[in-house]
Parts: structure tokens; C-alpha cells; sequence
């Protein structure tokens, strides 16, 4: 018992000074040598245990607590897009703007040019926006608890501009609703709009796994501006993650206005063309 | 020797200038473009899109078709020539194919029974087998487990048949030779299968559970597989729309040496024949071969350069054929001169290509030579591009507003930015103004390409839309592009010059009109060309461009004439056509109707009236689900899916509403009442003051209001009933099937039965008076009879006019007009005018029915009901007309 203490200790002390003790020291070249290659191959298998155990540890959950500590969110928000082929569009303000006049007028102004100008004036849809959102898994193992729009602004009907388009068919099925209108705004089957989706469903994930949410929010009575909020649980702990619509800026929907500052309609070959009543009829080219 | 050595080198070198050949050129050649080796008319389709088979048989030696009579026809694939017809077939021709000199047909007796597959042999045309197969159509069903390919596929080493759709998913081997059943595999269950042939294999592309996406080569002769690629999934989706029937986008597209295009979701993806993956960008195309000498696939498709503009996918104009260079796995097009609006590559072989493009199939040959130095193969070079904005100015445009903006828009051309703009959009000062957009389309190599591009994209308006024939000429064609949903057209106008196509668009047609003349001469005088003389027959007085269609009935009241095009109603003067007025009430106008001196528009869920004078709005009703209106005796009926208002004309206001929801007819206005066609074959007549319900009575015909009788048709039966209770007076059985088409005159009652038939009846007592059949009438609905004196005038089917004794039914003449007509005749004097469907309104003798002029007016053809002032109205093509004898020597003629 006592040499093993005595052995534990002067190992102990081995490691914790890292001197060699006197009479190993005189016994010789050999036995250096010999210690030498015992310590590189002693820390050639520590290194290989401590691989082991790491890549083990890596591999287990280890990636998830790099990440937490690195403060990497636990979904990445790869895409999201709202539809805005598929309903009448307004605006918060009137295009007044030239450059933005002639990009709005023009049949060859670009998705990205024509969205920004729509942006910059608060483009929303009326009554109901179709959101689709791809999310991937940034833990080993995670689970989305819950997706819920966040109502950021309200205010009267957006009346600014009108902007009406033809619709090819009808807006493709989205099967899951939330409706900014009703307290408290929660996601609902359509079959089921009592029952909170999330609270029967939720989607589980490993890494880099993606999934592709289909959403639909609607409200009729008022200008909504809102984001939302998904709750991700990973590893036993709770964190939410906020998607923005395209852009970072948030979603937008409104409510129809009794009458509109300026009236679109679309062109099926690009471009909006004004539907405007005061147009003179007096001569033929003028017509 | 060496004057031996030299010429072994010139025919070396001339062999490797003259001989076509994919993978033959090298010596420092690159493709350049395609050059047309032969056309031939096919008017049949390029595919049978149910099966995904093939109409086309394509080898290095022929080209195997279809011919009109149903027979098969061989080609020489270099020249065209027929060299032999295979075949006699009990059924249609449902797929074609060549391998390996031997020609394989599928027919089927009708569709989804009595299929085989025949073989020849090519070199001499014998059969060489028959056999029957079963390939079913069961439809597209969502989810795993169906298949979406092609349903044979013939190759050099075997005949593969996927006979169903459904799990469980067979394949089938016969061999090419004999026609024995080979092998036969089932495919992995819960996959959704695609498969294409390729060069000496069968491609497969599988989406199966588990999100799992295949890519694999099989052994035609085997079907086991040569190699397998497992491709990168599509994203998952939640909630799961996957098994709501929407499963990931797959599609496989295999050249005819085997490299495959694939795409699943949004991703695309290359492969050569052994499965490896290339380094392919599928977003840039490009036209030069930056390898000399380097081998090019056979074309994948013919199709657009890859340029997406949004909203407009269509420019550059022509279809560019697509292939790979297999040294770098690059994506290269060259233009062919057609336009790629229904150009299909139907099939390639070496070096030919065949593309089936406005009823012609063509056969193009890859040709080969030094690479152009400055701008792209096959292309014109860059500084031929015209500036788009340097075809107008802004004193062209000042008739519509003083203050246009341009606004330049430059593109690339496969991955080339062109140094001038190509588009430009005049931007007006003002919304009371139209935009307008000047687009150069395409710039040919020669103006011989340039030409043909242009030929083949104005036979394709000509055929598909309304085009103006007020302002068509060699260079220009001015028409309303149909809206692909459905609720409208947009005008737009090509111009072709030299080597140069430009296509103009604007919401204003009269803009157009104005315009495109300009750019056209600009065109012209840069070449050095004259003008064309505008030319109009001297019958037609003026013509008037609303902005689109004339759908509802143009009136023509007092010396006004008024019209609803587009989304817009005009007032126009009768004897100048100068315009009036012009409001714009929507998208497009749905129901137009002029009475008590107001003009009233229904568009969308509003209906507006205006002061028929002065233009002036006097009111806007909006209502829910607006279908139809009618306006008459101070009030009017609006028919809508909420129920029936009806309205205060003078104020708009609402008088009462009726709890009848929709209307399945016009209602009708007279002797103090309303009459509402409603649901399950039943008018109701009510009060038009109070809303007071009257009657109700069974009728699904006209309802035809005279004083103290209103006259229904119910079934194959005439009612008279009394306005004020309802109560039958006559009823009389005419012919079978709906009474519509009825015209009251003095004591006379016409009316036509579904087959067209005219009957005259007594008003008074029902009694039949005659009968007239002018044939089976298959266009709908009718056409009134036009009472004029003492004759009566029909049109029966084939667009045939005749005149009838009014009192006896006897016919005195009929005259063919040029196909079916859409609205009544109508009588002035010594001349009858009828529409047709040859786009005319003709002018006939009334005594004796002879032909006396016609003019074309557009697209539907359509006259008005109303001669005012000695002239005959006319719409068609979006434009108004007024129509009548050429004044002076001319008359007459």
C-alpha cells in the first residue's frame, strides 16, 4: 500500500514537476534512449486516446457544443420566399420616385430590380401571403417545437397603389394557417384551426438535414408587418430563431382598402402599365 | 512525290473542310452554326406526348416519319429525298424509331387498345416482326411508385417497353431483330421512375423513399445495370406536400450520343455516357468553342439562348440548339432561323440535327470553320446590334405626350454583353400616357436568315392571334398578343427589316399604330429602302384600334358608335370615327350595353355609367361576383353571384335586390317587369319597380317580352305566357334540343333549335307557319334570322347566307361566304352584309345573293346590327370599322 502510494506519489510528482529522479538519471545512455522511445510512443497513444475520446466526443455532440459556444444558431435560414405571383399587391406609398417609375413601368426590369423597388414601398399582399421557407439543421440532432408569426407593426390598410395581376390558376395548397387577425397567432391545420399545429407536430432534424416550410398567414383588418419565430430544442435546451422575409425586412400583409391612390395592372410580358381613367380620347394616336 | 504529297494534303484538308461529322472537324476548326439542309411540311405533331413516343425515326442515314396519310415514310437524312413508305397499319401511328437498320413503329387501334409494335428491316422495307403490347394509361398519379418516361424506347441492343404506370413498375426487353421477349425486370417499389434512351443504353432517374434520388445506365438487351450514380436529394418539405402530389421535379434529357441532362428540383446536372459528372454550368451558354477542334455532343434541345429576363423569357427571338463540349463539359448554342416558340428537336444523328418547327420538319448539318474573331459563332457581329433607343425619339412620341423618358436596357447574348442596348421602354411623364417598348429581337448572320426568322414568327401570329390587317405589310404586323390566362390580349407589333427584327409593345394600340410605322422607315432608310405604300380597299371608311379585343357587341346609336375593347369603352363618331371619348373602367371590359343615353361598362365587380355625349361618369355601382347586366326602361338588372340588384339608372342607386343568386341567361327588361333566368331551368318575372315576385315559369331559352305576352323558350318548346300572371297562352314544340336565337316581326315569331333549324310560328296563336333547315349548324350560339321587308336572311353552317321568302319560307338564293359567321346579317338597300370566318365582312346583292365585294377586317369577323348613315359597322381584330360601297367609278366593284 504504501509503495503504491509511494510510487503513486513520486509519479504524481513525476508529472506534476517533470524532473526525473537522481538515479534514473545515472543509470545511462541505454535507458535514456529506451525512455525516450517509451515516452514518444506513451504520447503517441495518449495523442490516440485523446483522438479517440475527442473524435468520439466530436462526434457525439462535441460539433453541437463547438457551435453553441461559437454561438451558431442551431437552423440556418437558407431560403425564404414569399409568393407574390398569386394575389393583388399593394403598396404602402405611391410610386412618385422616376427611377422607380420607370423600373415599375418598364417590361424589362429585372425580379431583383422590381423587388427592391416593391420593397422600398412596403409591397404586401392582400388578405393572405404564402411563405415558403427552407431551414437546415445546424446540430446533430435537433427539433423545431414550434413556428409562430410575430406581429412587429399594425396599422390602417395599405392604400398607396394597387397593383392587379392575372393569376395562371389557383395558389397552390398550404395546409398550415395562421391568421393575424385572431389572438394568439399560432400556426393551425386547416381541418384543425382550434388546435395549435405545433403542439401535435414537430419536425426533427440532424445536421444538415433541410426541410422546406409551406405557410400561409392571412388578415383581413388591418396592415401587418411581421416576422416569424421558430423554437428549435437541441441538446435539452430551448432557442428561437427569428426568419425574416427575403431581404432581412420583415413579412407584410394588409387588409383591403375602401379605395387605392393608384391603380396597376400587370403585364403578362413584364412590367405594370397604370389603369388610369384620365387618359384623353380626343384623337386617335392620343387615345 | 512531293507534287503527290501536296495533293494527298489539299484533298486531306479539303475532306476535312466538307466533311460534317460532330466528332470528324479538327485542324483548328470550331462549329460555327447550323446550316438548314432540307425542309419538309409535316403538320403533325413531333411527339405523342401521352406516351412520350416519338414521331420521328432518326438515323445518320434517313429520317423515318409519319406521312398525312398514316403510312411511314423514309427520307435520305442529308437530302430529304423520300426513298421508300414501310407499312400499311390497321390504327394510328402512335411512335417511331430507327436502330440499327431497323425501323420499329407502334400503333394502336384506339387509344389504349390493340397496340404492337411492328418491325422492318430499312434496307429493304420487309416486316420483319409483330407483336402486341399492353401499355397503359393509368394517369400520373402523386407520390412514389409511378412512371413518367418515355413508354418504349428502341436502341442497337434492344426494344425496352415500360408497360404500366403503376407499381408494380415492369420493364421489358425484346430484341431488336426478332421481337422475343429478352428479359424483364420490376423496378424498386416506391419510386417514382423516369427513363430515357440513350446512345447504347436506357437512362433511368429514380426518386424513391427515404429521399433517396438514382441515377443509373442499364443494358437495353439485360436491363441490368452498367453503373449507378446516387445523386444529392431534393430538401425535405413540411408539411409534407410530397404525398399531396407534389413530388420533387425530375426530368432526364439524354442526347442522341448519351450525355445526359438532369435536374432534379432546381438542380441540373451533367453526365456523360459512363456516369461521370461534368463540371457543366447550366446557366451560361456560350457560342464559342474555346477548344479548337473539340468535340461537341449532339444537341440536347432546341430552345431559348438561356437568357431569363423577368416577365419576358422570349429574346433573343430564334431557337439556339444546345450541346456540350465534351473536352470541357462547357454548355455551347448556336442559333438556328426559326424562332424558338414551337421549335422541337425531334431527334439528331452525327452531325444533323432535326427540328420540327411550323408545320415543317427541318434537317440542319453542323458546320464547321476558323473561329470568328470579335463576336460570337454564328452570330452577327456585335456593332450590327442596333441602339433600341436610337429607333425612336422623343418627337416621335410627342403626339401621345411631350415628356417621354427612354429607359436603355442592355443584355447579354449567351454570356456576351451586347454593346448596345437592345430594348428600350419609353417612359411617359404621366400615367395618362402609355408606355412603350422597343425590343431589338434578333440580328441575323444575313438578311436571307433574318427573313425566314421573320416569315416563320408572322405565319405563327397570323395563326394563333388577332393581327391588324390595317397595317400588316411585308415589313410589319401589327396584333393583340392573347393573354395566356385568359383575360385579355396585349398589343404588340414586329418589325422586320434587313437583317434586323424589332418587336414594339404598349397597353395603347393607337400608339402602336402610330410607332411601328416609324420604326419600320427608320429601318428602311438605314438600308436605303423605300417605303411601302399603305394600301386600304376603298370600301372600308375608317377603322378605329381599341386597345383589345371586341367581345361584347359594339352599338351603334345615333351618329355615334360605341365600342368596348380592352379595358376600355370608346364613343365614336359615326361617319369620321374619330374618337370621342375613351374611359378606362379595368382590366377588361366583360358587359357593354348603351341605352337611355348612357353607356354602361361592367368590369370586375364594378359597373360604371357614363353620359353616352360627354364621356361623363354619372356613377359606379360595386357589387360581388358581377357576371352580367342589363340596362333598359330607367332601371338596371345586375346579375351576380350574391343575388340580383336592381338599380336607378339615372343615379345608380339600388332600387331592390333579389335573393336569386347568379343568373343562368341575360335577364331581361320590358312591360314594366324583369325577367331573371335562374338556376334549374326557371324565369322569374318580377316586378321591376317593387321587386315584387310575379311568376316563375320553367324556360332555359330566350325570354323575348312583347306588351301584354312574354314569349320563353322551354326545352325543345315555344310558350307564350301572360306578362302580367304567367298563364299560358300557346306552347308549341319546335325541332329538339334549346330554342334560342328568336326574333319577333309583326305577327311572326322565329326561332332556332339546336340544330340550327329555323322555325316561323304565329305570335298570335303559336301555329306553325314553316320550317327551314340550312344544315347542322355545329357553332354556337346561333345567329338571329334579319327580318328586312318581306325577306328574311340566315346564316346555316359553312358560313352560307340565305334569303327566304318571310311570308312562305322559300328560299330564293344562298351564297357561301367564307366559313362560319358569328352574328346576324343585316340588309340596307341593295346589299346584305354577313361576316365569315375568313376574316372578311362581305357585301352580296340582296335580289340575287351575287357576291359583291368583301373586306378584310381581323379576327372575329364580326358585323353590327345596325346600318346607319349607308354604312355597315364591322369589328374584328380589336379594331372598329365602318364599311360601305366604294364611293364614285368604284362602286359597286
Amino acid at each position: 500500500m504504501a509503495r503504491r502510494r509511494q510510487g503513486k506519489k513520486r509519479t504524481k510528482g513525476t508529472a506534476e514537476t517533470g524532473g526525473d529522479p537522481p538515479q534514473e538519471e545515472a543509470s545511462g545512455g541505454g535507458w535514456k534512449a529506451a525512455r525516450v522511445w517509451l515516452a514518444g510512443i506513451g504520447s503517441a497513444v495518449l495523442i490516440a486516446a485523446i483522438g479517440v475520446v475527442f473524435t468520439t466526443w466530436y462526434t457525439a455532440g462535441g460539433i453541437d457544443a463547438v457551435d453553441s459556444i461559437g454561438g451558431a444558431p442551431p437552423l440556418t435560414i437558407g431560403h425564404v420566399a414569399v409568393d407574390l405571383e398569386e394575389r393583388p399587391l399593394v403598396l404602402r406609398e405611391p410610386v412618385s420616385d422616376p427611377r422607380d417609375r420607370a423600373t415599375l413601368l418598364s417590361r424589362a426590369t429585372g425580379d431583383a430590380e422590381m423587388a427592391a423597388v416593391l420593397a422600398r414601398h412596403r409591397v404586401a399582399t392582400i388578405g393572405a401571403t404564402n411563405v415558403t421557407v427552407v431551414l437546415t439543421g445546424n446540430r446533430s440532432s435537433l427539433r423545431i417545437i414550434d413556428v409562430r408569426p410575430r406581429v412587429l407593426v399594425r396599422a390602417p390598410p395599405a392604400d398607396g397603389a394597387l397593383l392587379r395581376q392575372g393569376t395562371a390558376g389557383e395558389a397552390g395548397t398550404v395546409e398550415l394557417v395562421a391568421d393575424l387577425d385572431r389572438r394568439p397567432v399560432r400556426f393551425a391545420a386547416k381541418k384543425e384551426p382550434r388546435t395549435a399545429y405545433f403542439t401535435k407536430q414537430q419536425i426533427d432534424l440532424k445536421r444538415d438535414e433541410r426541410v422546406t416550410l409551406s405557410l400561409s398567414i392571412v388578415g383581413e383588418s388591418a396592415y401587418y408587418e411581421f416576422d416569424l419565430v421558430a423554437t428549435v430544442l437541441a441538446e435539452d435546451r430551448s432557442e428561437e430563431v427569428v426568419i425574416n422575409g427575403p431581404g432581412g425586412v420583415p413579412f407584410r400583409l394588409t387588409g383591403p382598402a375602401d379605395s387605392y391612390r393608384s391603380t396597376y395592372r400587370g403585364l403578362e410580358t413584364g412590367g405594370w402599365a397604370p389603369i388610369s381613367t384620365g387618359r384623353d380620347c380626343t384623337a386617335v394616336v392620343a387615345c | 512525290m512531293l507534287t503527290a504529297r501536296a495533293a494527298v494534303a489539299l484533298v486531306l484538308t479539303v475532306a476535312l473542310l466538307v466533311t460534317p461529322g460532330s466528332d470528324a472537324p479538327s485542324g483548328g476548326l470550331v462549329p460555327v452554326g447550323w446550316r438548314m439542309a432540307w425542309t419538309a411540311p409535316d403538320g403533325s405533331d413531333s411527339v405523342v406526348w401521352h406516351y412520350g413516343t416519338p414521331l420521328y425515326g432518326v438515323s445518320e442515314q434517313v429520317l423515318v416519319m409519319v406521312d398525312d396519310g398514316g403510312a411511314i415514310r423514309v427520307r435520305d437524312a442529308r437530302t430529304g429525298v423520300p426513298t421508300r413508305s414501310v407499312g400499311t397499319f390497321d390504327g394510328t401511328v402512335a411512335g417511331v424509331w430507327v436502330a440499327a437498320g431497323t425501323i420499329v413503329v407502334f400503333t394502336e387501334k384506339e387509344e389504349g387498345r390493340g397496340q404492337l409494335l411492328h418491325a422492318y428491316d430499312l434496307a429493304t422495307g420487309a416486316a420483319l416482326w409483330r407483336r402486341a403490347v399492353s401499355i397503359v394509361r393509368e394517369g400520373h398519379p402523386p407520390g412514389s411508385g409511378s412512371y413518367r418516361g418515355q413508354r418504349v424506347m428502341v436502341t442497337e441492343a434492344g426494344v425496352v417497353v415500360a408497360e404500366r404506370q403503376l407499381e408494380p413498375l415492369t420493364l421489358l426487353s425484346l430484341d431488336l431483330r426478332s421481337g422475343r421477349t429478352l428479359t424483364s425486370t420490376v423496378h424498386e417499389r416506391n419510386c417514382d421512375l423516369l427513363a430515357e434512351k440513350g446512345a447504347h443504353s436506357v437512362l433511368l432517374l429514380d426518386y424513391c423513399t427515404g429521399n433517396r434520388v438514382r441515377l443509373s445506365s442499364v443494358d437495353p438487351a439485360t436491363l441490368r445495370p452498367f453503373w449507378t450514380r446516387t445523386l444529392p436529394p431534393p430538401a425535405l418539405t413540411f408539411p409534407n406536400p410530397r404525398q399531396a402530389g407534389d413530388p420533387p421535379l425530375l426530368a432526364l434529357i439524354v442526347s442522341g450520343d448519351g450525355y445526359a441532362e438532369v435536374v432534379v428540383d432546381e438542380v441540373t446536372a451533367f453526365y456523360t455516357p459512363d456516369g461521370r459528372r461534368l463540371p457543366t454550368d447550366p446557366g451560361s451558354p456560350t457560342s464559342t468553342a474555346t477548344v479548337r477542334g473539340g468535340r461537341w455532343t449532339e444537341p440536347f434541345r432546341a430552345g431559348t439562348a438561356g437568357t431569363h429576363v423577368s416577365g419576358s423569357t422570349r429574346w433573343p427571338l430564334p431557337a439556339f440548339l444546345t450541346s456540350l463540349d465534351r473536352a470541357t463539359g462547357r454548355l455551347h448554342a448556336l442559333p438556328l432561323d426559326v424562332p424558338y416558340a414551337g421549335a422541337y428537336l425531334v431527334g439528331t444523328a452525327g452531325d444533323l440535327a432535326f427540328v420540327h418547327s411550323g408545320g415543317s420538319v427541318s434537317a440542319y448539318v453542323l458546320t464547321y470553320g476558323a473561329a470568328p474573331d470579335g463576336h460570337l459563332s454564328g452570330l452577327a457581329p456585335d456593332d450590327a446590334w442596333p441602339d433600341a433607343c436610337g429607333l425612336l425619339d422623343a418627337a416621335d412620341l410627342r403626339p401621345l405626350a411631350d415628356g417621354y423618358v427612354p429607359r436603355p436596357v442592355t443584355r447579354a447574348l449567351l454570356g456576351r454583353p451586347l454593346p448596345e442596348p437592345v430594348q428600350c421602354d419609353w417612359i411617359p411623364p404621366s400615367d395618362d400616357a402609355p408606355a412603350v417598348s422597343v425590343s431589338v429581337e434578333w440580328v441575323s448572320h444575313s438578311d436571307a436568315a433574318a427573313r425566314r426568322i421573320f416569315a416563320a414568327e408572322t405565319a405563327s401570329i397570323k395563326e394563333s392571334h388577332a393581327y391588324d390587317p390595317v397595317t400588316a405589310d411585308p415589313y410589319l404586323l401589327d396584333y393583340l398578343r392573347s393573354s395566356a390566362i385568359g383575360t385579355g390580349s396585349e398589343p404588340e407589333a414586329v418589325v422586320g427589316v434587313g437583317s434586323v427584327i424589332v418587336r414594339l409593345a404598349s397597353v395603347s394600340r393607337p400608339a402602336l399604330r402610330l410607332l411601328a410605322p416609324v420604326v419600320r422607315d427608320e429601318l428602311l432608310a438605314r438600308r436605303g429602302l423605300p417605303r411601302p405604300t399603305p394600301s386600304s380597299p376603298p370600301q372600308m371608311r375608317w377603322s378605329f384600334p381599341t386597345d383589345g379585343d371586341v367581345r361584347t357587341e359594339f352599338v351603334v346609336s345615333g351618329d355615334g358608335v360605341y365600342a368596348a375593347g380592352g379595358g376600355r369603352v370608346y364613343a365614336l363618331d359615326a361617319s369620321s370615327g374619330r374618337p370621342r371619348w375613351a374611359r378606362t373602367i379595368g382590366d377588361h371590359v366583360a358587359g357593354f350595353q348603351v341605352a337611355d343615353g348612357q353607356v354602361y361598362g361592367l368590369a370586375g365587380n364594378f359597373l360604371h355609367a357614363f353620359d353616352a355625349r360627354t364621356g361623363r361618369q354619372k356613377w359606379r355601382y360595386q357589387g360581388k361576383q358581377l357576371v352580367m347586366f342589363t340596362a333598359g326602361e330607367g332601371r338596371v338588372v345586375l346579375c351576380g353571384y350574391g343575388g340580383t340588384d336592381v338599380l336607378d339608372a339615372a343615379t345608380g342607386r339600388r332600387l331592390w335586390r333579389s335573393g336569386e343568386r347568379g343568373c343562368t341567361g341575360r335577364p331581361v327588361i320590358g312591360g314594366g317587369a324583369v325577367y331573371v333566368p335562374g338556376q334549374r331551368g326557371i324565369v322569374h318575372a318580377l316586378d321591376a319597380a317593387t321587386g315584387r315576385h310575379r311568376w316563375s315559369a320553367r324556360g332555359d331559352g330566350d325570354v323575348t317580352p312583347a306588351g301584354k305576352t312574354v314569349y320563353l323558350g322551354t326545352g325543345n318548346r315555344v310558350r307564350a305566357l301572360d306578362a302580367a300572371s304567367g298563364a299560358e297562352r300557346w306552347s308549341t314544340p319546335v325541332g329538339d334540343g334549346a330554342v334560342s336565337a328568336t326574333v319577333l316581326s309583326g305577327t311572326a315569331f322565329y326561332a332556332r333549335d339546336s340544330a340550327g333549324t329555323l322555325h316561323a310560328l304565329d305570335a298570335r296563336t303559336g301555329e306553325k307557319r314553316w320550317t327551314f333547315s340550312p344544315g347542322i349548324v355545329d357553332t354556337f350560339p346561333l345567329a338571329r334570322a334579319t327580318v328586312s321587308g318581306s325577306r328574311l336572311y340566315l346564316v346555316g353552317p359553312g358560313g352560307i347566307v340565305h334569303a327566304l321568302d318571310a311570308a312562305s319560307g322559300t328560299e330564293l338564293w344562298s351564297t357561301r361566304t367564307g366559313g362560319g359567321s358569328v352574328s346576324a346579317p343585316i340588309s340596307r338597300g341593295d346589299i346584305v352584309y354577313a361576316d365569315g370566318g375568313d376574316n372578311a365582312v362581305h357585301a352580296l346583292d340582296s335580289a340575287t345573293g351575287a357576291r359583291k365585294w368583301r373586306v378584310i377586317v381581323g379576327s372575329p369577323a364580326a358585323i353590327g346590327p345596325v346600318v346607319e348613315g349607308g354604312l355597315a359597322y364591322a369589328s374584328g381584330s380589336g379594331n372598329v370599322y365602318a364599311i360601305g360601297p366604294a364611293p364614285g367609278p368604284g362602286r359597286g366593284r
